[in-house]
C-alpha cells in the first residue's frame, strides 16, 4: 500500500477559503480560530517552492486585510512571513526572491484555455467557477480543482486552470513553457473552440480531439506550395528526404517546406486518447447541467443550447495564424490532409511547447463555427462547455496518472 | 468443588484481567453443563490466554500451555473457552489439536476431569476435528457447547439450558448497536445525496457502514424476526445507490433466511412489483423522507394492498438515538419509518452550499477518503464540527498553544473514522504487524479510538496511567516488574490491567520465541498512540516506558502533530504552532 499525500496547493486552496470564512465582515473574528488556520496553511505552503509560498502568502495577507482583523492577526502575519520565507526577509521586512528552490507543485493536469468563454466553462465543470484563484505565474490567475471519483484505489487528479488571454501559438507557447517550467505537470490540455470542417460530419458543439495539428502556414511561400502541401499531406516527415534525394539527383538547393506537421501518437495522453469512447448520455448530462448554470445574459439569444448530439471525433486538427472566415478550411483539409476536422490558431504553440518539454499534450475543441461567412460568437459558450466536457470525462474515464500507467 | 477456567481470546497478543461478568458467565455454564451446583472459583484463573498470530499455528505452544495449567490445579472441573471475541473467531484444528493432547496427556495421568469446550459455531459431524474429539466426548470427559446452544457430549443438556445458555451469551457480548455504533464510519468532505426526484443537496458527511455489515444482517435479522413472525411471501426491497454496504448487508441477509431481494435503484421501470403481497424496504439513510415516500408510492401504484414496513438503517429524524421509530408525516408518505441508528448532518441545497461556493470539488462516495492521512478538508470540517477551545491540561514544563479543536469530541464522535485512518496511516507506512499491539496514555481521546482498533481491528491496545507514564520518565530502572525466568503469569503479583497485558505480553512473547523464528519481525513489537504532539514529551515517556520493559517500538503515532517535527512520529494531521505565540491569542 502506497501512502497517498494530499496535494499542498490543493490543501493550500481550501485553507484560504477557510480564512476567508473566518473573516466575517462586521462581526467580532475568532482570534484563536483564525490563528490556527493561519498555522496550518502555513504548514501547508512550506512545502512548496518560494514564488508559490509568496503567492500563498500574499493572499493570506489580502484575505486578513480587513481592519478588524489586521490586529488580531498581525502575530500570526509575522510569524507566517518569517516561517515562510526565513532568510529570505531583509531587515527592512521585504521579501526578497527565492533563496532556494524547493519541490515543484504536483499538477498532474494543467488545462489551457485561451478566452474568457472557454476559461469560465473549464472551471463550472471542474467545480471552481466560484473559488478564487490560488496562486499566479507572472501575474497568470491560476485556479486548483481535484477530480475525484475515478473509482476505489485511485487518488484524485489535480488539476490547475489557467487562461492564455490573447490568440495565436506564440501566448499560448509561452505560457506552456511557463507552466512546464514551474509545475510537476504530467498532461496538458488545451481546451476550447475552433472553426469545424463543414465537409466533415462536425456539426456545432461536436468536440474534436486531434491526433496531430498541421500547422498550414510555416516557412517561405513558394509557387508549388499547394502541390507541396499536398505531398506533405500525404507523407508526413518523408517529404523531407523525398525532397533532399531529388536535390542530391539535381544538384539543386533542398526545398524549403511550406508547413510543418506535428505528430505525436507515441505518448500516454494519446493512447488514453484513442480508447477514449465518452458516453453520450454522461457527456449531455455534464454539458446541459453545466449550461443551465449560466445566466440568461451570458448566452446569446438564438445560440442552440442542446447538446443532445454530442459527439467527440478523434482525427487531427489544423492551425494557423489566421481567423479563416472564408470557408477555406474544406480545400485547406483537401490538400493537406483529409482528416483535417477543426482549425484553430493556438494548438500548434501548445503541441510544439509541450513537445519540446516531452510532455504529454491533448487538445479538445469544441466546434462554434465552419470557418466561414456566417461564422459569429453565438455558440462559443456552448462549444466550450462541450470541450470541457469531454476533456472532464477524458480524465475521469480515461486518464491514467503515471503511478498508475505501466512502463512506455 | 473448584472449576479451572482456561479463557482463550483470539487474535489477541496479551492478555488481560478476566471480568466479574465473564467469571460469572463461566460458572452459570458450567454449572448448568457439569449439573454441579456446587461449584466454587478458582481463585487463580484471573486472567486471559492471548491467542496470537504465532500461538494459533503452534499447537505444541497451546498443549504446553494448556498442560501447565492442568497440572497446576487438581480441579476436577475444567472450561476452556475459544469463542471470544465472537466476531473474530475461528477456531483451527492446530488449538483444538493441542488442547485435546494436553487433555489426553491429563487422562493418561489419571485424572478424570470434565472438560467443556466453549466454541463460537458447532463444528460439522464430519469435521476431522469432532473425529479427533469423539473417544473423549464418548468417555464423557468431554463437552462442547456453541454460542447457539448447541451441544455435544452433555447428557443433561437440555433445551432451556441452551436458551439460557444463548441468553448469556447475548449478554457478555456488546449489544449489537453498540458495534454499529462503534463501527459506523463518518467520513467528512463534500457530498451530494440525491433528496428523491425533487432533485440533489449537498452534505459534508458520508456514513459507511462497511465495517459493520456482520452486526448489520444481525439486526436486520433481529428486526425481521420481530416483526413478521413468518417470512411466508416476504420479499425485501432495497435502495441503494451509493451505500454498497446497505446492500450488501440485505443481501447477505436474504441469502441466509432464502428471501427474495430487488434493490430498487437498479430495478427495471417496467419490473413487475403487483404480486408482491408484504414488502420490507431497507433503506440506509432517511433524512428527508423524500426517497422512502416516492418508493411507497411506487409499490402501492403496482399493488394497493401490499403490506409495506420500512426500515432505514441511519436516520437523521427521530427521536431516540437508537432503534427509533419516525412517525407517519407527509414527506414519509404517510408511512412509520423504522430505524436502527440516528446520525447527524448538515445538508445544504446545491445553491446555498458554501463548499460549492468555495470551490471544494466533491468526494466519492465509493472512495471517500483517498488520502493516508487527513486532509486538511477533512480536518476542518470535523474541526468545525465540535469547535474549538483553549488546550486543556497544559503540562508545566511548556506554554499553552492556544486554541485547538475541541480533540476530545472530536476523538470521542469520530473515533471510528480515526480509528480507521490509523489503521490505514500503519498499513501504508509498513508499520502494522499481525497482531498490533498499541500503547497509549489513558486519556479520554486516546482511550475512544484505543476501543475502536480493539472493536474494529481486534488490535490489543495497552492504556497507562498518565501519573505511571511521568513515574518512568523520572526514574531510571524498572526492569524489576518483569516476570521472574520461568514463572508463569498466575504468580506475577500485579492488579493493575495495564500490568497484567505488558506480563502476558512479554511472557507470551517470550514463550514464542523460545520455540523457533516468529512471523515478521522479531521482537515484542508495540505501537505508541498519542492524541497530541506538542513538545513530544509524552511520547518520550511512552518510548523510555517501553524501553524499560524491553518492548521493540515500532512507531509512534498521534492524531495531530502541532511540534512541526514530522521525522520522529507519523500523525493523521500537522500543525506547525509557534508555541511562543500561540498562548496568547
Amino acid at each position: 500500500m502506497t501512502i497517498i499525500k494530499e496535494n499542498p496547493m490543493t490543501a493550500c486552496a481550501y485553507l484560504l477559503w477557510k480564512i476567508a470564512e473566518l473573516v466575517p465582515i462586521g462581526a467580532n473574528v475568532d482570534p484563536g480560530r483564525l490563528n490556527f488556520a493561519i498555522y496550518d496553511i502555513g504548514t501547508k505552503a512550506k512545502q512548496l517552492d518560494a514564488s508559490f509560498r509568496r503567492s500563498i502568502f500574499d493572499r493570506v495577507e489580502k484575505a486578513l486585510s480587513n481592519t478588524r482583523t489586521q490586529p488580531v492577526a498581525i502575530e500570526a502575519i509575522g510569524w507566517l512571513r518569517t516561517y515562510l520565507f526565513g532568510d529570505e526577509i531583509t531587515h527592512s521586512g521585504a521579501i526578497m526572491g527565492p533563496a532556494q528552490e524547493r519541490v515543484k507543485p504536483r499538477a498532474d493536469v494543467a488545462i489551457v484555455t485561451v478566452i474568457n468563454e472557454e476559461r469560465k466553462a473549464v472551471r463550472k465543470i471542474f467545480g471552481v467557477d466560484h473559488a478564487p484563484s490560488i496562486f499566479d505565474i507572472d501575474g497568470r490567475e491560476f485556479y486548483v480543482s481535484s477530480l475525484t471519483g475515478r473509482g476505489a484505489g485511485k487518488r484524485e487528479i489535480n488539476i490547475y486552470i489557467t487562461m492564455v488571454g490573447e490568440p495565436r501559438n506564440v501566448p499560448c507557447a509561452n505560457v506552456c513553457r511557463d507552466i512546464i517550467e514551474r509545475l510537476n505537470v504530467d498532461l496538458l490540455i488545451l481546451c476550447g473552440i475552433a472553426g469545424g470542417n463543414r465537409d466533415r460530419k462536425v456539426a456545432l458543439a461536436h468536440v474534436v480531439a486531434p491526433y496531430s495539428i498541421f500547422y498550414i502556414e510555416g516557412g517561405k511561400s513558394h509557387i508549388y506550395t499547394r502541390f507541396l502541401r499536398k505531398l506533405y499531406g500525404l507523407f508526413g516527415g518523408r517529404t523531407d528526404s523525398i525532397f533532399s534525394f531529388f536535390g542530391y539527383l539535381l544538384g539543386q538547393e533542398r526545398f524549403t517546406e511550406p508547413e510543418i506537421i506535428t505528430k505525436n501518437m507515441l505518448d500516454p495522453a494519446k493512447a488514453y486518447l484513442q480508447n477514449f469512447e465518452p458516453e453520450n448520455g454522461e457527456a449531455v448530462r455534464l454539458c446541459q447541467a453545466t449550461l443551465a448554470s449560466y445566466s440568461l445574459d451570458e448566452i446569446p439569444l438564438g445560440a442552440t443550447m442542446t447538446s443532445a448530439d454530442y459527439e467527440c471525433h478523434r482525427t487531427n486538427a489544423m492551425c494557423g495564424e489566421k481567423v479563416l472566415v472564408d470557408d477555406g478550411l474544406r480545400k485547406m483539409s483537401q490538400d493537406v490532409n483529409r482528416k483535417i476536422y477543426a482549425v484553430d490558431m493556438e494548438s500548434y504553440g501548445f503541441a510544439a511547447a509541450c513537445e519540446h518539454s516531452h510532455k504529454p499534450w491533448i487538445v479538445f475543441r469544441g466546434i462554434s463555427d465552419y470557418a466561414d461567412p456566417k461564422k459569429d460568437d453565438s455558440r462559443h459558450i456552448a462549444a466550450s462547455v462541450a470541450a470541457a466536457a469531454t476533456a472532464h470525462l477524458f480524465l475521469r474515464h480515461a486518464y491514467k496518472l503515471p503511478e498508475e500507467r505501466p512502463e512506455f | 468443588m473448584h472449576l479451572l477456567t482456561i479463557p482463550f481470546r483470539f487474535g489477541k497478543a496479551a492478555g488481560d484481567i478476566l471480568s466479574g461478568e465473564m467469571r460469572d458467565f463461566y460458572f452459570a455454564t458450567a454449572r448448568m453443563a457439569f449439573a454441579e451446583p456446587s461449584l466454587s472459583e478458582d481463585s487463580e484463573a484471573s486472567t486471559t490466554i492471548p491467542l496470537s498470530f504465532d500461538m494459533v499455528l503452534d499447537s505444541g505452544l497451546i498443549f504446553k500451555i494448556v498442560e501447565e495449567k492442568l497440572s497446576a490445579v487438581d480441579h476436577p472441573y475444567v472450561i476452556v473457552d475459544l469463542s471470544r471475541p465472537s466476531e473474530f473467531v475461528l477456531t483451527t484444528h492446530h488449538v483444538i489439536a493441542g488442547i485435546l493432547r494436553a487433555v489426553t496427556a491429563d487422562v493418561r495421568r489419571g485424572h478424570q476431569r470434565r472438560v467443556l469446550l466453549l466454541i463460537s459455531t458447532m463444528l460439522a459431524r464430519d469435521d476431522v476435528v469432532m473425529f479427533a474429539l469423539a473417544p473423549l466426548i464418548d468417555n464423557g470427559l468431554l463437552g462442547v457447547i456453541a454460542d447457539n446452544g448447541d451441544s455435544i457430549g452433555l447428557k443433561d443438556w437440555t433445551h432451556a439450558d441452551a436458551l439460557a445458555h444463548c441468553s448469556r451469551v447475548t449478554s457478555i457480548n456488546i449489544p449489537l448497536i453498540n458495534l454499529v455504533q462503534k463501527k459506523l464510519i463518518r467520513f467528512p468532505g463534500h457530498f451530494t445525496i440525491s433528496t428523491g426526484s425533487s432533485g440533489s443537496a449537498c452534505t459534508n458527511f458520508y456514513f459507511d457502514g462497511s465495517l459493520c455489515q456482520r452486526e448489520l444482517v444481525e439486526l436486520i435479522d433481529e428486526f425481521v424476526a420481530h416483526y413478521y413472525p413468518s417470512l411466508a411471501n416476504l420479499h425485501i426491497l432495497y435502495h441503494s445507490v451509493i451505500s454498497r454496504w446497505c446492500e450488501t448487508a440485505t443481501v447477505a441477509y436474504c441469502e441466509r433466511r432464502g428471501l427474495l431481494s430487488w434493490n430498487m435503484s437498479r430495478i427495471a421501470p417496467d419490473h413487475d412489483l403487483s404480486r408482491l403481497t408484504r414488502v420490507l424496504l431497507v433503506l440506509p439513510l432517511v433524512d428527508t423522507g423524500n426517497t422512502a415516500r416516492e418508493l411507497v408510492s411506487k409499490i402501492r401504484t403496482a399493488n394497493p394492498s401490499v403490506e409495506i414496513t420500512v426500515l432505514a438503517i441511519l436516520s437523521t429524524q427521530g427521536d431516540v438515538p437508537c432503534d427509533g421509530l419516525i412517525p407517519p408525516s407527509p414527506s414519509t408518505g404517510s408511512m412509520p419509518i423504522h430505524y436502527f441508528l440516528k446520525v447527524m448532518r448538515a445538508q445544504y441545497p446545491p445553491t446555498q452550499c458554501p463548499l460549492c461556493h468555495a470551490g471544494v470539488p466533491k468526494s466519492d462516495p465509493l472512495y471517500p477518503d483517498p488520502f493516508t492521512r487527513l486532509s486538511s478538508q477533512a480536518f476542518w470540517t470535523l474541526a468545525t464540527d465540535v469547535g474549538f477551545e483553549n488546550e486543556r491540561d497544559v503540562p508545566p514544563y511548556r506554554p499553552s498553544i492556544g486554541q485547538v479543536p475541541r480533540l476530545r469530541t472530536l476523538e470521542a464522535e469520530n473515533s471510528a473514522f480515526l480509528a480507521y485512518k490509523f489503521e490505514k496511516l500503519l498499513r501504508a507506512t509498513g508499520n502494522l504487524p499481525v497482531d498490533p499491539v498499541v500503547i497509549c496514555p489513558m486519556e479520554d481521546g486516546a482511550q475512544a479510538i484505543g476501543d475502536c482498533l480493539e472493536a474494529v481491528f481486534n488490535m490489543t491496545v495497552i492504556r497507562v496511567p498518565k501519573l505511571v507514564l511521568d513515574l518512568y520518565a523520572r526514574s531510571t530502572n524498572h526492569r524489576g516488574v518483569w516476570p521472574r525466568p520461568g514463572s508463569t503469569v498466575s504468580e506475577t503479583a500485579s492488579s493493575e490491567r495495564w500490568e497484567v497485558q505488558i506480563e502476558t505480553l512479554i511472557y507470551y512473547r517470550e514463550r514464542i520465541r523460545a520455540r523457533g523464528p516468529v512471523f515478521g519481525r522479531q521482537g515484542s513489537n508495540v505501537i505508541l498512540m498519542d492524541e497530541l504532539s506538542v513538545s513530544g514529551a509524552t511520547r518520550k515517556n511512552l518510548v523510555k516506558f517501553a524501553d524499560d520493559y524491553g518492548l521493540e517500538v515500532l512507531c509512534c503515532v498521534s492524531v495531530m502533530d502541532f511540534s512541526g517535527d514530522t521525522q520522529q512520529a507519523l500523525s493523521l494531521y500537522d500543525v506547525t504552532v509557534p508555541l511562543h505565540l500561540a498562548g496568547s491569542s
